[in-house]
């Protein structure tokens, strides 16, 4: 028997969070967590020599409120799709899943799950990122799913199934929610919407298996994804990012095939490839908490305050992993990180 | 306002070295428990040891814990070890009368009153005992007036120390928040009456199940991933100086080597061919730094 208690065995609660229904409505699902009030959620989430491998084996929830920082623009280690008016925004820090590459365990001092209930005020926020976007001649492309996996806690918290409402509303605006998740059923009544792109990222499953712990078999990720083109959804395939594993161009060259042997490339809005990259100060912090894991201790190069593969490497795995997906999707639709 | 006297000998620190095996509070009962000895080395704090274990006896009041714990750790040098633990064991009194004297916590929240200040133990364990918020206070508090604060609304029983946030404040400088406890013993529902010592004795004996059974629970920690031998260690450590690598390079070839390691479940370093090379200048240093790098990430 395991010695760890499950996740959410503790959810800490910010006192102003307490004044929101949606907050009694998160409690209840959790009826034999013990619910510890606290004043900011700093207090819990930023504590000093925090063991984030540790909290990975018995996560937290912290509900709280959330003042600033309702929309971020987007980050140069991430895609546009060519779409100029690039957002983002942090509805949840952190997520379920444990992957090697995941730059939020490099980014953030805990693995404890931030849910912040003051979800209205994003909306007025994005309302406003609309209103004030640069180019008004394309949408706001916000992204809603990066520093965490929304669909993931869609039964937790219903935040996908409301920002697809919202989005209906909202003309100018285009959502991406990004996710492993295989968990599609948590959106079953709701209408697909074509400014709503359900974006999930698969791996091969050696890679997976090895470097995206906790999180669905990527079988599972594709079974969802076919189940979403089905509906109706706007389907993007992130194959980001693509590890060098020993024999890569074989094992993706399968992988491919097989992915669309299932979800058919036609009915694919759009994919995205890149290699592993990172913000230098998070890489560092990635290699003292996962000293179980390879991967950061292959070679890279920082470029500025990145780090990924050598220049030469990354433009051989991307090139070669480009070609082999351009069998199946056109290239104006595959997004290359390079 | 009447006082509740804790008596200096009832709060107690236990820094634990790899493992807890008992703890103390009314010391005859729990020193017997642990089989620990009175350090007389240790001559103004109260010091017990015994194998991996240190008992301190710190005096009432949060200044006092501060000091203790501070001391303790920093001078017997178990901070740095991994698997220790600080763990705080004493009286507390609680708001709720439905809540049995006797009963044993386990604090999820230490507030310090005075100050506002709160801190957070990280539980990741399973551990049986029940949990509650401790508040820790200047002065001994009783119920008149400790009822008029606010309590939010919430329906948990408070806990009333004077120690906690001391021990915690301290113990937090030296080790990560899953590696400190404070465990504590309902002794009365603020009624101001002084403690009885046979009493309370007895009520610390009733609880030595629960209290061994915590002590006992390994600081939570996931396996070890394969490290290099010390054989390799050593022979890195004189490719290093051989071929004179700058701090950069040092780094470079310490993480080819963790990566080797890692990926080959702790293999022994394919780098003999290596041993006493030197190097007539930059250039030819380089170029073994880069066969050395093939060599280890190739594989």
């Amino acid at each position: 028997m395991s010695s760890w208690l499950p996740s959410f065995s503790h959810i800490y609660v910010e006192e102003e969070a307490r004044s929101i229904a949606r907050t009694a409505d998160i409690i209840k699902r959790f009826p034999r967590a013990e619910v510890i009030s606290i004043g900011r959620y700093r207090e819990v989430f930023a504590r000093s020599r925090q063991d984030f491998a540790l909290q990975k084996r018995s996560m937290k929830l912290i509900l709280a409120v959330k003042k600033e920082g309702l929309v971020y623009p987007g980050s140069t280690n991430a895609q546009d799709f060519g779409y100029p008016n690039f957002h983002y925004n942090s509805l949840i820090l952190n997520c379920l899943y444990d992957c090697d590459y995941c730059y939020l365990q490099g980014m953030y001092p805990s693995a404890n799950i931030v849910l912040f209930v003051n979800l209205e005020d994003f909306f007025t926020a994005a309302r406003e990122s609309i209103e004030t976007r640069p180019d008004l001649s394309s949408p706001l492309y916000l992204a809603i799913s990066y520093d965490t996996d929304l669909l993931g806690f869609e039964t937790i918290v219903p935040y996908c199934r409301e920002w697809i409402e919202f989005t209906r509303e909202e003309e100018d605006l285009l959502i991406e929610i990004r996710t492993k998740s295989a968990h599609l059923n948590a959106l079953d009544g709701i209408r697909p919407h074509p400014r709503a792109v359900l974006a999930w990222t698969l791996s091969p499953p050696a890679v997976a298996e090895k470097y995206e712990k906790l999180a669905p078999t990527v079988e599972r990720r594709i079974e969802a994804a076919s189940r979403a083109l089905a509906q109706g959804w706007e389907v993007r395939l992130c194959f980001d990012p693509v590890i060098p594993v020993p024999g890569w161009r074989d094992i993706y060259r399968e992988f491919f095939a097989e992915t669309f042997a299932t979800l058919s490339p036609e009915a694919i809005r759009d994919a995205s490839i890149g290699v592993f990259r990172m913000n230098g100060e998070y890489f560092s912090r990635l290699k003292k908490i996962r000293p179980d894991s390879d991967l950061p201790f292959q070679t890279y190069e920082r470029e500025g305050k990145t780090v990924t593969l050598p220049h030469a490497r990354r433009l051989e795995i991307t090139a070669d992993i480009e070609s082999q997906l351009r069998v199946y999707i056109p290239q104006e639709k595959i997004a290359v990180w390079t | 306002m009447k006082t509740t006297e804790y008596e200096p000998l009832y709060e107690i620190f236990f820094i634990l070295k790899l493992f807890v095996t008992a703890l103390h509070l009314e010391a005859r009962v729990f020193l017997t428990g642990l089989g620990l000895k009175k350090d007389n080395g240790s001559k103004r704090i109260p010091l017990y040891r015994g194998g991996d274990i240190s008992l301190a006896v710190s005096g009432t009041g949060k200044i006092n814990a501060a000091s203790t714990t501070a001391w303790a750790l920093e001078h017997i040098g178990v901070a740095g070890c991994a698997g220790a633990r600080a763990v705080n064991f004493g009286l507390c009194g609680c708001d709720s009368v439905s809540i049995p004297a006797g009963t044993l916590f386990l604090a999820n929240k230490i507030t310090d009153v005075s100050s506002g200040r709160t801190f957070y133990p990280d539980i990741l364990q399973k551990h049986g005992l029940p949990e509650a918020a401790v508040e820790t206070h200047d002065r001994p508090v009783e119920r008149s007036g400790f009822e008029e604060q606010s309590n939010n609304g919430h329906t948990e029983p408070r806990l009333v120390d004077m120690e906690a946030s001391g021990f915690f404040g301290a113990a937090a400088t030296f080790l990560p928040p899953e590696r400190i406890s404070c465990l504590k013993l309902v002794s009365d529902h603020l009624e101001g009456r002084p403690l009885d010592k046979s009493s309370t004795s007895a009520l610390i004996a009733s609880c030595w199940a629960d209290l061994n059974r915590f002590l006992q629970q390994p600081a939570p920690a996931l396996p070890e991933p394969p490290g290099m031998s010390e054989d390799d260690r050593l022979f890195l450590a004189g490719i290093t100086a051989n071929l004179r690598l700058t701090e950069t390079q040092q780094h470079q070839i310490q993480d080819w080597a963790r990566s080797f390691t890692i990926r080959t479940k702790g293999a022994a370093l394919p780098l003999r061919q290596f041993h006493g090379r030197t190097a007539k200048g930059k250039t030819q240093r380089n170029q073994i730094l880069r066969d050395i790098k093939d060599e280890l990430l190739a594989s």
